[in-house]
Formats: C-alpha cells, sequence, structure tokens
C-alpha cells in the first residue's frame, strides 16, 4: 500500500514549505483535493483488503475539466489479499451510493492494481470477481461476487444515528 | 446471650435452606431451560453468516401459521417467511433480500410487524442502511394474503423518510381506534414517524405520514453517543381513559403519548430520572395501563417495573422511580418483552428467554426460562458489524435471543435467536392467553384488525 502522501499529514507537511514550494507543486501537478480511502471485504472474504487514491487529474491550468466542465479525477485501485481464481479476473467498478449510473473502470493487473480516470467524487468503488472472457458492454454491471467496496469522502455523508451498536460502524 | 443469637441466626438459615426451591438460573446445554418450559421446533434458513436473525412476528389467526423473520448482514439482508403450521417442523417459504446486499452498508432487516387491511393481509419489514444505497428506506411493505403459496406473495411499497437517513429500527403496528392501521416508526430524528397504512396502500406520496410523535428529552449525549429520539415502542388502548396510548422508550426516558389524535400527540407522563437507567430500550404495559414492564440494553441492568397508574390515569407528570425489579441472572442483558398478564416474556439474548410473573407487581416471580444460545461467552455482534473484515463476529453482548412473540389463540411462543434462527416452544399450563382469563381487557400487542381496540374491552 502507499505511505501517507495524501494524508493530512503530509498536507501540514506541505504548508510548512512555504509559499514558492506550493507554487512549484502545484505548477508540477501536486494533487489538489486528495482523498484515499479503504476498500472493505465483503462478508466471506475476510483477508482481502484494499485502497483507493482519488485526486484531481494534472492540468498545467490548475483544474483539469472535460469538455462538459466537469472536474477530473485519477482514481487509482490497489488490493491485497485476493486469491487467484483460474479464468477469472477481478474487476473494478465505480457508481455512485444510488448505483446509478455505473461504470466499468478495468481490470486489476497481476500486481493488483489498476488506474483510470472519472469525473466523479462522490462514488462507490466495487471490486468483482468475474470471468476473464467476460466483455463488459457500456452500461454493463458487474456479474460475480462484490469481494470488495469503498466510499469515497463525498459519499460517506450520513448520519450514524440511532443506537449504541451502530456508532462505530465504518462505511 | 451472644451464642443464642447466633443459634438462632444458624437455626433460621438452614431453615431457609432447607425451604429453598431448586436453584432458578443457570442454563446448560444438557439442561438448556426449567421443566415446565419445552422446545418442540427449530428452523433456520441454512443460509447467511453466523449472525444473520434480528426479530419476529407471528400471525394470530388460526388459519394463518406464519413467522416472519428479520434478517441481518452479508448476503441475508432481508425477511423470510416460515410455516409453522407444524410447529415440530418449521418449514421456509418464500425470502426477499434487498438488491445489492454486499453495497447496502448496515444491518439490514430490523423488525417485522404485520398487519391486516380490507380483507388483506401484509407484513412490513423495516430496514436500516447507513451508507450506499437506500439510506432514505425505512420499510418494504408486502401483501402476503395468498400465504402459503409464495408466487403470492408481492411487494406493494417502499417507505422512505430522506429527512431522517438511516432507515427504522424498530416499528409496531397498531389499529387505531379511528379504524385505521397506524404504522409507528423510529426515526433518526428526534420524533416518531406515524404513517396511516391505508393511505400508503393508495398511493399516498408521503406514504401516509399523519403526524410525529416529538422526543421531549432535554438530555445531552447519552453515554452511547449521539443518539437521539426513541428506540422502540408499545401502543394499546387505555382502556379507562378511552384513548389510544404510544408507550415510547427514548433512551433516557419513557415517554407516554395519547396519540388519538395522530396529528396531535400530546404527551402524558414521563419515566425520567430513574437509578441506572440511561438507557429506556422497551416498555410493555398491562392491559388497564396500570402496570408498565420497562427495559434497558446493557449487562448489570434488570427488568423495571413501574406504576403507571399514576401517571396515566392519577396526572402525575414524571415517574422517577421503579416500583420493583426482576433478573434472572445480575449478567443478564435483556432485550424484548411481550406482555401476556400476570406473564412477561422476554427475549434476553445470551440468556435465551425468560417468564416472569407480575400478579404481584411489587414482587415479581420467576416463572420459566429457556436458553437459545451456547456460544462462547464473549462472542456477538462485532462492533463494526463486520464491516471492516468482512466477518460480523467479534466480543459484544448482542447475541442469542434477540425477538419474541407470543401466539394469543393457543399460548405458542416464538422466539428469534440472531445464531440458532426459529426456536418454537410451549410452556406448561399456558395454552393461550384471553385477558378475560385474568379479570383484564384482552389488550396485548396482539391487534384486532377487524374490530379495532375499543373491541378488546368486555
Amino acid at each position: 500500500m502507499r505511505g501517507s502522501i495524501f494524508s493530512r499529514g503530509g498536507g501540514v507537511a506541505l504548508f510548512g514549505a512555504g509559499p514558492p514550494v506550493l507554487l512549484w507543486l502545484a505548477l508540477a501537478g501536486a494533487p489538489v483535493f486528495p482523498d484515499q480511502f479503504p476498500l472493505f471485504p465483503t462478508m466471506g472474504n475476510e483477508g482481502a483488503s484494499g485502497m483507493a487514491y482519488l485526486k484531481q487529474s494534472w492540468s498545467p491550468f490548475g483544474v483539469s475539466v472535460d469538455e462538459d466542465g466537469r472536474v477530473q479525477y485519477d482514481l487509482e485501485v490497489e488490493v491485497a489479499g485476493l486469491p487467484e481464481v483460474e479464468g477469472e479476473v477481478y474487476r473494478v467498478w465505480i457508481t455512485t451510493p444510488r448505483l446509478d449510473p455505473i461504470a466499468h473502470l478495468g481490470t486489476i493487473d497481476r500486481a493488483g492494481s489498476l488506474a483510470g480516470t472519472t469525473n466523479w467524487h462522490q462514488l462507490m468503488v466495487v471490486v468483482s470477481r468475474e470471468p476473464a472472457d467476460r466483455v463488459v458492454a457500456e452500461g454493463e454491471r458487474w456479474s460475480g461476487p462484490i469481494v470488495l467496496r469503498g466510499f469515497s469522502a463525498g459519499a460517506r455523508v450520513t448520519p450514524l444515528a440511532q443506537h449504541s451498536l451502530f456508532q462505530q460502524t465504518p462505511m | 446471650m451472644r451464642t443464642m443469637r447466633f443459634g438462632w441466626i444458624g437455626v433460621a438459615a438452614i431453615g431457609l435452606l432447607v425451604a429453598a426451591p431448586a436453584a432458578f438460573g443457570q442454563a446448560t446445554e444438557d439442561e438448556p431451560g426449567t421443566e415446565n418450559m419445552k422446545l418442540i421446533g427449530q428452523h433456520h434458513a441454512g443460509d447467511g453468516l453466523e449472525i444473520s436473525y434480528t426479530d419476529v412476528e407471528v400471525e394470530q389467526e388460526p388459519g394463518r401459521p406464519y413467522a416472519y423473520l428479520a434478517r441481518v448482514l452479508g448476503p441475508t439482508k432481508g425477511m423470510d417467511i416460515v410455516s409453522i403450521e407444524d410447529p415440530s417442523n418449521p418449514e421456509l417459504l418464500y425470502q426477499w433480500r434487498i438488491e445489492d446486499p454486499e453495497l447496502h452498508i448496515g444491518l439490514g432487516g430490523m423488525d417485522t410487524k404485520y398487519f391486516k387491511h380490507d380483507g388483506r393481509y401484509y407484513v412490513i419489514q423495516s430496514l436500516q442502511f447507513f451508507g450506499g444505497p437506500d439510506t432514505d428506506l425505512g420499510a418494504v411493505v408486502f401483501d402476503v394474503t395468498g400465504l402459503p403459496d409464495a408466487s403470492t406473495v408481492k411487494e406493494v411499497g417502499r417507505i422512505h423518510a430522506p429527512d431522517t437517513p438511516t432507515g427504522f429500527h424498530n416499528i409496531w403496528a397498531y389499529k387505531h381506534s379511528s379504524g385505521k392501521p397506524i404504522l409507528v416508526a423510529t426515526t433518526s430524528g428526534p420524533h416518531a414517524n406515524l404513517y396511516d397504512l391505508s393511505a400508503f396502500l393508495d398511493g399516498a406520496e408521503d406514504y401516509g405520514l399523519i403526524g410525529r410523535v416529538p422526543w421531549p428529552s432535554t438530555a445531552m449525549d447519552s453515554p452511547f453517543g449521539s443518539m437521539v429520539g426513541y428506540h422502540d415502542f408499545y401502543v394499546a388502548w387505555d382502556p379507562e381513559g378511552e384513548r389510544d396510548i404510544l408507550y415510547g422508550s427514548g433512551l433516557d426516558g419513557y415517554y407516554i403519548y395519547d396519540i388519538t389524535d395522530p396529528s396531535d400527540p400530546e404527551l402524558i407522563t414521563s419515566i425520567v430520572g430513574v437509578m441506572g437507567v440511561t438507557l429506556a430500550h422497551t416498555l410493555t404495559a398491562t392491559p388497564d395501563a396500570k402496570i408498565g414492564v420497562g427495559q434497558t440494553e446493557y449487562k448489570y441492568s434488570p427488568i423495571r417495573i413501574y406504576d403507571l397508574d399514576q401517571g396515566i390515569h392519577g396526572g402525575q407528570e414524571r415517574i422517577t422511580s421503579e416500583l420493583s425489579a426482576w433478573t434472572r441472572s445480575y449478567k443478564a442483558l435483556s432485550h424484548n418483552n411481550e406482555m401476556r398478564y400476570p406473564y412477561v416474556f422476554v427475549s434476553s439474548y445470551k440468556d435465551g428467554i425468560d417468564v416472569f410473573d407480575i400478579s404481584d407487581p411489587e414482587d415479581p416471580q420467576d416463572v420459566a426460562y429457556y436458553d437459545t444460545y451456547f456460544g462462547p461467552e464473549k462472542e456477538g455482534l462485532a462492533n463494526d458489524l463486520g464491516l471492516t473484515t468482512g466477518n460480523p463476529v467479534g466480543e459484544s453482548d448482542f447475541n442469542g435471543a434477540f425477538g419474541i412473540d407470543v401466539r394469543n389463540y393457543d399460548g405458542l411462543i416464538v422466539v428469534s435467536d440472531m445464531v440458532t434462527g426459529l426456536s418454537l416452544m410451549r410452556m406448561d399450563g399456558f395454552e393461550g392467553w384471553h385477558g378475560s382469563d385474568h379479570g383484564m381487557p384482552n389488550i396485548s400487542s396482539v391487534q384486532d384488525w377487524d374490530h379495532g381496540p375499543q373491541g378488546l374491552v368486555p
């Protein structure tokens, strides 16, 4: 797993570097409003783990947007502890908290990682086990079992209220 | 003289030992209960994780032998319908599961209630999700009129509460004196929601929301975190005052409301400031609305018996102490109860179920017990519900007998255990319940869907 470059501590370190360094980092494409969040195993997949890293895509103009003006993000996914299954692969999907729409980001490589882009920042990352020969058409969703899932910070804005059992419930 | 005095004490002590009945307490796998309580049938669907059952509801008409089981966690978030036509051989009839259960973050099916309207039967399954899709979903309603033909079970609608997300932890279905079937639901806000289920069935855009019961507490954060509002309810007719009463368990206290006009609930009295009560979990009442049985949901806290009469009929604004208390074990963590006066049937997590008698509310008496859970002492629902590890079993007190219900026409006792599933029991000498057999109105959690609560009073 990656280190704490995107953590709050990293941010403090950057502030301590002073305006010239910050300006240089911005011009060099340092991540703005980065988010990193864990991917938790679904029930029955104990031992699997993952992290997702969401940051604004680099742009010489400060903010990278698509032709519709939506902010572009780089999304990197790293997983571990998933068993290799003959004839199957692990695919990564992104979706909104309402599961609509759903997009296929790609297939986890043998090193356990995948990189892609998106213009969502309130998103769920879903990792499923799928037949290796499956061709995913636009608009299709996972068909195999979900093994990992995680929520970006923007998708975690719900209260954890009402019952003691729920006070420590992570997303 | 001194020797003489010890002599008398010694004689008295020996006499007490000789006269004392056999110990009433610890269940073992070889002797899981008292002789007067018999396990007659069990059912587990064989699916889901180690912990996957929560509450249970049993239908009350002789021709409809069905139990509804709420299911939680992993792939089984939803509801099961089980035929108990042959109580010794319960049979799974139908299962409903939320779509994409792995992405619905939270427990899933929590409380289950049924109701009857215009000759049709419906089941309401409360749900709780804290993240992912459907955080605003409170309950799903099914038409189950056609049981046992499972192909006829149809979802008729979903009740959403978007202004108080995280669903309904508990629900109560009540035949109101107005004739309407009413749903009472806990929310994550400082109030309970009241729905007119007939309006909901007619497609009301607001799901039939007809009122809100305020949570009158002025409490600061409880020791259990940032909880607000109600935990659960008992709703019943008050025969003396001729009104519909909601007994709300509201964390720092119990709040008792007149909901005869659901759009304008009126606080009658409160049970607050009782020593040791920091999480008011459940309150039920005797059929005459004079005695209450209150539970907390933590260990080392007995069930407390309250004199409700002074508040409900006597005008006292606050009840601040209990009349008496009862527990089988000082370590017990009781959860829910079903009042069938003079008996109180209790689900008590790792201790299974208990029955005690409140004929004399100042001196409750042991009647029976039966344990349904014999797992490791510390093993229970993990604090994070297993959402970070994929394994919902951790160290906690939450395991074992979760819910309990009693079928009035024949006295069948129906229990849901978080691990072992459905258990059906009978207690010697208890072959049904009707209030008139005990000099009481026929008022319990069981509704008279055809005639309303007024018909329960002879």
